[in-house]
């Protein structure tokens, strides 16, 4: 396969955070690594490993320390040109949250909350427009007409989800940003949001970076992995490379605490397991 | 060899009094506990797990009532029991983990202090000396490295892992006969969860426990379970040993369940999903409650409520799929399901927007090679 374009490619980045006068946290610490057009991007690691950091990096919600950030020719981390490309910027990065509770505003109708980010880009000139788009918007993520008066405190939090990805697919967004977005949610729920991942970002061929604990999701989901552990990224790959034959020890201490959903193989894993105990000793 | 039977409950019924009127949130569920088993109770959010197991130590919240039914620890009924002996109970006769091991300790308090007020309560005569010497035992039990160090340790030192050790600690401190866990390693990375698994394993084997471990994730079921009721809409709708429920699965929620793990979906050729989202219990549907997401539904699952059908000894399904009955509909969905197994081994079949994914690779491919 041929080597795909770039979007977003991130050269040393660091975020420190100052705890006090002496003790500096190092969030991110010198993580390189690139996103092409069109891809799946997970980045996986335990909580606190700056996975979620590196995120708000790319959507300009936190500056980086160190390092640069270019996406489509842009360097995010000047904010001079930054602020010369606002208007580009926003509409093709998009962001979701894990907690889509505190990620939509409470008082606001399902309408307003997928039309606000449409209107301050002045997309639509007409209002029965936007409307119009809502409403399509909204049956793309399986919500039909009778949600649009509804406030985020009547949903369900898989519905709620489904709101903020209407949100954020309205814009086209080139580059999506999903923090753990199906982290609090249940079973088939999560699996009905991974599957309308896949098929919006088929349809609007864009490039997403799932940031996620679930390997499994993960897995299934991604085209390349990166797995960062305490600041660092120890690990990046095509998934299947990563997940067949992980290099670093800390890569393979995850993969080998994913629980498998098979009785079978959880005892035959165990025996093996004391088998090599055995031979240790 | 049989095992005896340790919490026994029969026709259990639990609900909310609310302005919208009343939410059944649990609905006649009998279930047993066998001694020194691990028992895995299954379900999607909202669908009355916490809620049953609340009602097992009657710590119901406000508003909610047992309608009807009985709870029964080793021959007791435990309604019967004063708030006294229920004291009592709760600590040596069954004790619970819950989820957020962050809330379940006080931050005011050391480790030390707060495993030793359990034991203080329950052992009154015992001495200081002895009563930290417990301490150190239990600490030691939950994997808790330089105990005597730890003792002395506030909640907020400790990492997440830990914290939940010592919630273990103070559960196990009286040697309790059932042990309810209700998601205990939901808020904790894989890899805490994994040690933490183990050291549950570990605990149940070495002190006999036997254990209700409430949980939505079907891989970490696998690792601790030799049994498994699924629960849905406040419904138990089918129950039995783990590889019963793992490879022999019958009512088609169970399946749903199955099928939208990422685990079994490359073999599938791409997840399947429940549609649409769980129903609401102010009142629950009449009939099967799982009927209106369910692509196999008979009927009959809209009208009446499915008994429980007996698939061997051990396992028990609620679905009129398995009623004699419905002999032809069974018929028709393997059939319908080994038609698409094997569609899926030709390779036809595949997910659609896999063949989306792959017409787009193709087309690229196209346009690199001029």
């Amino acid at each position: 396969m041929s080597k795909q374009e770039v979007l977003v490619d991130v050269q040393n980045l660091s975020r420190h955070f100052l705890l006090g006068k002496h003790q500096i946290v190092k969030a991110v610490d010198e993580v390189s690594f690139q996103i092409r057009k069109n891809e799946i991007f997970g980045l996986v690691g335990e909580s606190g490993s700056g996975k979620s950091t590196v995120g708000k990096c790319l959507m300009n919600i936190c500056q980086p320390t160190q390092g640069t950030i270019c996406y489509d020719g842009v360097n995010l981390c000047d904010k001079r040109e930054v602020k010369a490309q606002k208007r580009k910027l926003q509409q093709e990065r998009q962001i979701i949250f894990q907690d889509s509770t505190s990620a939509l505003n409470q008082r606001m109708r399902v309408e307003d909350i997928v039309a606000e980010p449409l209107r301050i880009q002045h997309i639509f000139s007409e209002k029965s427009q936007l409307k119009q788009f809502v409403k399509e918007q909204l049956e793309e993520v399986g919500l039909d007409e009778s949600y649009l008066n509804r406030r985020p405190s009547e949903l369900s939090g898989g519905q709620r989800q489904r709101i903020a990805i209407a949100r954020a697919f309205g814009m086209k967004p080139r580059l999506l940003i999903a923090d753990e977005p199906i982290a609090s949610l249940d079973v088939s729920i999560q699996a009905q949001i991974i599957r309308l991942f896949q098929h919006l970002q088929q349809e609007h061929d864009c490039a997403i970076l799932f940031i996620a604990h679930d390997l499994s999701m993960v897995r299934f989901l991604s085209d390349r992995v990166g797995v960062m552990q305490k600041g660092r990224l120890v690990e990046v790959g095509e998934t299947e490379e990563i997940f067949s034959a992980p290099k670093h020890p800390y890569t393979k201490k995850l993969l080998s605490s994913i629980p498998i959903p098979d009785p079978r193989a959880v005892r035959k894993a165990g025996i093996e397991k004391e088998v090599c105990h055995e031979d240790v000793i | 060899m049989k095992k005896e039977n340790v919490l026994e409950i029969h026709n259990l019924s639990v609900s909310f009094h609310r302005a919208e009127g009343e939410t059944q949130a649990v609905r006649d569920v009998s279930l047993s506990l066998r001694q020194g088993e691990v028992l895995a109770l299954v379900g999607e959010s909202g669908c009355g797990k916490s809620v049953l197991c609340k009602s097992l130590i009657r710590l119901l919240p406000k508003g909610a009532d047992v309608k009807s039914g009985s709870i029964r620890m080793e021959g007791k009924e435990l309604s019967q029991l004063s708030e006294k002996e229920m004291c009592k109970l709760r600590g040596e006769g069954i004790s619970m983990i819950f989820q957020d091991p962050l809330t379940s300790l006080n931050p005011t308090m050391t480790i030390g202090r707060q495993i030793d007020e359990t034991v203080k309560l329950h052992h009154p005569s015992w001495k200081k000396e002895r009563r930290k010497e417990r301490v150190l035992e239990l600490l030691k039990l939950v994997g808790i490295e330089e105990a005597g160090k730890r003792y002395d340790s506030y909640p907020y030192q400790f990492s997440g892992g830990m914290r939940q050790r010592c919630v273990m600690a103070i559960a196990l401190a009286c040697n309790p006969k059932i042990l309810i866990a209700d998601e205990p390693t939901t808020a904790l990375d894989v890899t805490i969860q994994a040690e933490i698994l183990k050291q549950l394993k570990e605990i149940q084997q070495k002190l006999g426990t036997s254990i209700l471990f409430v949980t939505h994730d079907l891989g970490v079921v696998a690792q601790i379970a030799d049994r498994v009721a699924v629960m849905y809409a406040g419904k138990i709708v089918e129950y039995g040993m783990a590889e019963e429920i793992f490879y022999d699965a019958r009512h088609p929620y169970t399946w749903g369940l199955l099928h939208a793990l990422p685990y079994y979906a490359k073999e599938r050729g791409g997840l399947e999903i429940i549609p649409g989202f769980p129903p609401h219990l102010t009142p629950p549907p009449a009939g099967d409650a799982f009927a209106i997401r369910d692509q196999y539904a008979l009927r009959m699952d809209y009208e009446q409520m499915p008994p429980f059908f007996a698939v061997s000894e051990t396992h028990y399904a609620a679905t009129w799929l398995l009623d004699e009955r419905a002999a032809e509909a069974r018929k028709l969905i393997e059939e319908r399901k080994s038609r698409n197994r094997s569609i899926r081994e030709e390779g036809g079949n595949k997910d659609k927007y896999e063949e989306k994914k792959e017409q787009k690779e193709q087309k690229k491919e196209q346009e690199d090679s001029p």
